[in-house]
This record gives structure tokens, sequence and C-alpha cells, in this order.
């Protein structure tokens, strides 16, 4: 145990004597999080370019483009859609949109907003994008909703209209029925007028007046002029009694017509009215006349499983993730390399000390170092995030176990390499290639099934997830079992490829040493 | 008198590269053991595979008759090593440094404490005791190195070119510093290339060649064992030695050289030659202005040896 001490004392006293190890340790993380902290403490994005080409702006192109500038976006407009796309891939514009000439909304106006960007910049890109899409998207809706309603209203009130004009119809309906009715009855006495008799009845009177006039004369009388005057006027009744029986042939004839008119009117009439009943009826029954729900009528929300927070604190579990993992494999590939190619090292081996001992102090120095930085970053997370307080201990603990696998994976690094040069160079790639295939850069859904069940057992990746379940969700040591359990796995592994390459990598550092001598 | 430390039949190779070959050596306790021999022949892998540094192809190491192999935490308790590149760690303080090798070899702390004080005075750093080991000079850092070897108090002190790259007075420092350690019974086993160095301070020197022990013995063993001859060189007031040499001609003397200003005679006896040459010239009228009676030295015997083996040095 004073052994133990003694070698963990020294290497600290190396450490911190050693002027940059000393900046790193005790600075580097106070920095790293101040950085960060400054930098990620807002929800917003700033300072995004959006380039912006259209042969011809108007009001509605204008105002897209305004409502951008308004969300803290630098709208700058180019001369020509080449250079707007060529900003983007220079890196002028973050994105860049290509709006059509006078935009506008008719059916056969060209009204697609071409947004261009630059993919390989992904997680800014789906970030931006989303916002454009989201601001250009809110004016769409915009001109939907005036659209929609002008569609609505003018249907609400040919409804009330076609309403109003029922009354107007049944009128006529009922006009018309009186009007059948009306000619039915003409018909009816039409058929009782009997005009046959009256030839022969005007034929008996003037035969009569004719007898009349004959006995007259037979009797020598002379004056027969009220005779004359029966017969003219039996002459003028039979030509009037001929005149009324050619109309009311002719009445006879048009009646049958005009009732029949008036049957098929009478009927067309009731099919308007129960047509207008129908589009009465069936606009009444459209159950949603409200615009917004109109235009969109599925919503949808995207509502956060955690408190909505700012940038700093969603990177956070992944900030300490790269702060352990980089300082944890660096340090402790340094350390051993340094160890290893101290000249004092030699001394070291000839003391009566087993290997063992050095191997153990090197690894609790790691982890009392990166325990220490860790402490700082949080003390001064605390101040920005309080209620991280509660997560301490979950924290602390995982913080433990992800720590000493990556510093038993560091130490494999330094006993491997020979110098510091490529053990750093070698410590830095294998911490680029864990931080690659792990959800912070591209997510790992877009990796083939195959790796993403390889990268599944990625140390940064089951970490990450340890520390954001703890973090962000709050939940206990518990929950990350399955995950503990991977580290603590690796943690073996590790434990034993040390033990096998220990002292094979010292003698063989040494007989190399010898031979380039 | 029995020897401490046994080396038997050790070779060792790096790959294809043989660099001790079946090394036979039997250290005394208490005495100062030199190997001598050129950069590249081996020696830093002798003592290092001697520690248990480097494991043996063949061979083994025993220490008071223990085996190096099963007794290694024994072994590396009564043994301290020092190298020629000072092994301590630049960034610790003198006292830091003593207090950390201490404690790896198990030295209880206060007896610690006072080892400390022991070591510092004994090699001279009394003023440094707080200064940084990267902040010495050359001389001190190779103190201060000497000093970790010693902390534990051990029996056997290896030393490994212990005055390698360091000026003449700091040599010689550290030579008077490794005579200081050996009178308190420390047994001393030190490597060296500067064969004049070993012959002025070891009891012992085993001659290594291309990884091959050559020869090994006392420095006159070794002397003996090259010449029986003494070399007597002359230089007198008037530089005319033709009647000189007539006249010390007898059958003792091998070899008369006339080099110029000064004459080189080769005798089996150079007692009685000595006494033919001063009554020679106090005959003659002539004074002597130096004589010199020289036996051969280490890199003599050395360059000798060298030559009757038939290799060139590697590395050379």
């Amino acid at each position: 145990m004073v052994k133990l001490l003694e070698v963990i004392k020294k290497n600290f006293k190396i450490l911190i004597r050693s002027k940059s190890s000393a900046l790193i340790i005790l600075f580097g993380p106070l920095l790293l999080i101040l950085l960060v902290g400054t930098a990620f403490n807002t929800s917003s994005f700033y300072d995004i370019k959006v380039g912006s080409y259209s042969t011809s702006y108007n009001n509605l192109s204008n105002s897209i483009l305004e409502k951008l500038e308004q969300d803290q976006y630098k709208i700058s407009k180019t001369k020509s859609e080449e250079s707007c796309i060529n900003g983007v891939k220079t890196g002028a514009y973050h994105i860049c949109t290509i709006i059509p000439a006078d935009l506008e909304i008719s059916d056969s106006a060209e009204n697609t907003i071409a947004v261009y960007v630059d993919q390989s910049r992904l997680n800014l890109v789906f970030a931006v994008k989303g916002a454009i899409i989201e601001r250009v998207g809110e004016s769409s809706k915009e001109i939907s909703e005036s659209l929609t309603s002008i569609v609505v209203n003018e249907l609400e009130s040919s409804k009330n209209e076609l309403r109003e004009d029922t009354s107007i119809l049944m009128k006529l309906k009922e006009s018309n029925e009186l009007f059948t009715s009306n000619i039915y009855k003409i018909e009816t006495e039409l058929a009782g007028i009997d005009l046959s008799l009256t030839t022969t009845a005007t034929g008996e009177i003037l035969n009569k007046t004719k007898e009349l006039k004959e006995q007259l004369a037979a009797a020598q009388v002379d004056d027969t002029r009220k005779v004359t005057e029966i017969e003219d006027l039996t002459k003028l009744l039979k030509e009037q009694l001929d005149t009324l029986s050619g109309a009311s042939k002719l009445v006879s004839e048009i009646v049958p017509q005009i009732k029949e008119n008036a049957i098929a009117e009478s009927s067309q009439l009731v099919e308007i009215e129960r047509t207008a009943n129908r589009i009465i009826t069936n606009v009444d029954a459209i159950a949603v006349k409200d615009v917004e729900t109109l235009i969109s009528p599925i919503k949808t929300s995207v509502n956060t499983v955690s408190a909505e927070k700012t940038h700093v604190n969603y990177l956070f579990p992944t900030l300490i993730m790269m702060v352990v993992m980089f300082v944890s494999l660096l340090l402790s590939c340094v350390t051993v390399i340094r160890e290893k190619v101290s000249s004092a090292y030699f001394r070291n081996y000839i003391s009566p000390t087993k290997a063992s001992l050095f191997v153990l102090a090197t690894f609790l120095t790691n982890i009392l170092i990166i325990i220490m930085q860790l402490a700082i970053v949080l003390i001064v997370m605390l101040f920005i995030q309080p209620e991280l307080s509660n997560t301490l201990l979950n924290m602390g603990g995982a913080i433990i176990i992800i720590t000493s696998s990556f510093i038993l994976l560091g130490m494999i690094v330094g006993y491997i390499f020979n110098s510091e040069e490529t053990a750093t160079i070698g410590a830095i790639s294998l911490g680029t290639i864990l931080l690659f295939f792990s959800n912070t850069i591209v997510p790992l859904e877009t990796l083939p099934v195959s790796i993403q069940k390889i990268v599944d057992f990625n140390m940064f990746v089951v970490s990450d997830s340890i520390l954001r379940n703890i973090i962000i969700f709050g939940t206990g040591l518990k929950e990350s079992l399955p995950e503990i359990q991977i580290l603590l796995i690796h943690i073996a592994a590790f434990v034993l490829i040390i033990a096998a390459i220990y002292n094979v990598s010292s003698k063989m550092f040494n007989i190399k040493r010898y031979l380039h001598k | 008198m029995p020897s401490q430390i046994e080396v038997k039949n050790i070779s060792k190779s790096f790959g294809k590269h043989e660099v001790l070959k079946d090394i036979n050596l039997e250290i005394p306790a208490k005495k100062i053991f030199g190997i001598i021999g050129p950069s590249g022949c081996g020696k830093t892998t002798l003592l290092k595979t001697m520690i248990g540094f480097w494991d043996p192809n063949s061979g083994e190491v025993k220490y008071e008759t223990r085996s190096l192999k099963d007794h290694s935490t024994y072994i590396k308790q009564i043994v301290g090593f020092a190298t020629q590149e000072n092994c301590v760690y630049p960034k610790l303080t003198v006292k830091e440094n003593l207090e950390y090798f201490g404690a790896l070899s198990n030295v209880p702390r206060k007896t610690l404490r006072s080892n400390i004080e022991k070591v510092i005075k004994f090699v001279q750093l009394e003023d440094s005791t707080n200064e940084l080991a990267e902040n010495l000079s050359g001389g001190m850092q190779r103190r201060l190195d000497i000093a970790c070897a010693l902390i534990h108090k051990p029996r056997i002190l290896m030393l490994d070119e212990p005055t390698e790259d360091l000026d003449p007075i700091l040599r010689k420092d550290v030579l008077a510093l490794i005579k200081r350690i050996n009178s308190d019974d420390t047994t001393i086993i030190m490597t060296s290339h500067l064969l004049h160095e070993a012959e002025q301070l070891c009891d012992t020197i085993a001659i290594l060649h291309n990884g091959r022990l050559l020869k090994c013995g006392t420095p006159e063993e070794l002397r003996k064992s090259f010449s029986k001859e003494d070399e007597i060189h002359l230089i007198t007031l008037k530089r005319k030695y033709s009647d000189l040499i007539k006249k010390i001609k007898t059958k003792e003397v091998k070899k008369i050289e006339n080099a110029g200003n000064r004459l080189v005679i080769r005798t089996s006896d150079a007692e009685s030659t000595l006494k033919n040459i001063l009554d020679a010239i106090r005959k003659s009228g002539d004074k002597i202005v130096q004589i010199d009676v020289r036996k051969p030295s280490l890199t003599e015997i050395f360059e000798s040896l060298v030559k009757k083996s038939g290799e060139a040095p590697r590395g050379h």
C-alpha cells in the first residue's frame, strides 16, 4: 500500500510539474466547459446565412424572406441561381433557396421553392432545412387559409341564398299547382258547354221565321219588319255561336297541352326543390367548416420527453463523454509511454516490486486525475443546470465505470506503441473511430444493420447512452444495467490484455531500443 | 575467497544478433570487479542479464549460491544498479527520487529517512536536496543515480559506465566515490571502455570482446599473462646511445631499440638491467634526463588479446 501510494504520488508530481500537463489537467476542462457553456447555452441558431435567388421578387416571396430574417437568418440575394448554389458549396451560405419569379398562388403558376443544402454538414442541414421549410410552410399556410376561407364562405353564403330562394320556389310550385287545377276546371267547364245545338236551334228559328213570313205574306200583312229583325238577330246569333264554337274547339285543343306543360313544370319544380334541399342538407352535413382544420386536418406536434432546455443541456452527456474518452485515452497512453521510455523505468524494473503494482498505480493515477477534471466540469455545470445535483450519485458511479474502461484502453495503446508521438496518434485515431461510429456525428441508423450490430458495443455509444439516461432523463444505474454490463466485459477483457502484454511490451521496447543503439 | 556472484555459461541473443557467448565469471565479495571492453562488446547486456532484466538464452547467474531465476526478489533487494543513462525522474527532486526508489526497495519509512540523509551526504549532494534532478549538472546527476542505487544499502552495486560522458574532474569525483563505496564493504561490479580507468580502480578485471570473455584476473595477473618482460625507457643528456647499447647487452636484455631521442630496452630482469644502465652512464660521463620502467598497459594487453582472437571489434 505504501509503495502504491508512493508510485501514485510520484505520477502526480511528474504530471503537475510538467507545465503543459498541469495546464491541460487543471485548466483544460475549465476552458472547455467555459467555451461550450458560453457557446451553446441557447436554443437558437445564430449567423445562419441563407442565399436566395429569384428572377423577380414580389410581395409573397419578400414576405417569406422577411420571416426568415426575423428569425435571425442572414438573407443574401444572389445575382444568379448558380452563384447561390455555389455559395452553399463554398460555405458562403448554409442553405440556398431558389424562389420562382413572381411567386403567386394560382392553378397555372409555378410555385415550388427549391432548397439547396450541403449534405456533408448533416446536423446543421437537418436543423436549418427544417427551420427554413417551417417558415416557408407558414407563408404557404397563410395563403392556403385565405384561399380556403373564401371557398368556405362562398359555400356558406350560397347555401343561405339557396335556403332563402327555396320559399320562392315553394310559391312557384303552389301557383303552378293552382294553375293546373284551374286548367282542370276550365277543361271541365268547357266539356260541359254543348255548342252543337246552336246551329239546329238557329236553323229552326230561321225556318220558323220564314214560315212566319210566308204566313204573314199569305195573310196579306205588309208589315214584316219585326220578323226580319228576328231573322237578322238570329243570323247574328248563329254567326256568334259559330265563332264561339270555333273558339271552344280551339280552347279544347290547347287546354290539354297547357295542362301537360303545367304538370311537367310542376314535376320539374319538385325536382328543383329536392335538389335545393339536398344541397342545403349536404352543405349542412359538412362537419368541419373551420378553415385551419380544413387546410391541415391532421396536426402534428413534437413533444420532448424531457423539459425544454438549451443546447448545452442536451450536449452535456456527449460533452462529458468526449472529455472522458479523449482525456482518458490520451492521458493513460501518455502516462504509460512516458514511463516506458523513461530512463527511470529500468530502476523500477530492477526494484523488488511487482509489475502489477505499477499497472495499478498508473490506472489509479489516471482515474484520479480524470475524476478531478470532471469534478471541475460538474461544479461549473451545476451553476448552469442546478437540477444536475439530483443525478450526481448515479453520474459518479457511471463515470467511474466509463472512465475505467477508457483508461484501460488507453493504457493498452501505450503498451503497444513505442513512442509518445505514435501512441498519441494511436489514441486520437482510436477515439476518433469510436466517436465517428456513434450518434454524435452521423445517426447510427444510417449505417448498415450488420455494422450497427457491432457499433452497439462501441464503448462511446454505450457510455453516452448511460450518461444520457442519467443526466437528461434522470434514471438510475439500474435502468442502464445492460450497458453497464457491456462496459464491465470490456474492462475485464482489457485487464487480461494488459496482463498479457505488459512484460512483452516492455521487453520488446527495450530490445528495440537496444538494437537501435 | 568464495565468489559472491557466479555467472555460468551465459549466452544472450536478440534475434539473430548474438550479444553474449558462453560467459563464465566468478565475482568475489567486497571487491571492485571491472568488465572492460570497447563499446558494443556486450558489457551492459551482461550486467542487465546478471540483474535479470534480460533473460539469458542459456546459463545461469547465482548470488551467494542463490539462483537469480528463483530468488529474483531477494537478489533485487541486495543489488543496486546505476546505469549510464541516469535512471532518475528529472521532474522529482533529489530527495523525492531517493524517497521513491527507497520505498520501491522496501526500505521502512524511518530507516529511509536516515538512509536518505546518509546517502546524500555520501554522494555530496547536501546542497541540492530539494533541487529537481533535471536542474543538476551531469556529475551531480550521476551521483544522484548512484545514490538511488545505494538507498537500500545493497551488498552489491553494479555500475554501468559510471564515468561515461563526464569531464575529467567529475570523472575523478565519481571514481573517488566508487572507492568510498567499496571501502564500506560493498561489492562493486563496473563496466568501462576506458581501460586505464579500470586498471586504476579494479581489483579484478574481465576483458570482454564481441560478447566473449577473453581474459579475467587481477591487473597484475593480466600483465603477466600478456608478457614477462618490462620496458625501460631512457633519455640521456647527450642522447648518444651506440656505446651504451654495447655495454648493457646481456642475456636478460631481449631487445634494444633506438627511437631517436630515446632508448627502449626490453628485459626479463629490469633490476639488473637498470643497474648496468646506471653504471655505464656514470662511466661515460653522461647524465640521465628521464628513465621509466614500464609494465605493459591494459590497452596493450587488450589490443594483443583482440589481435589473437582474430575478430574485429563490433561497431568499429
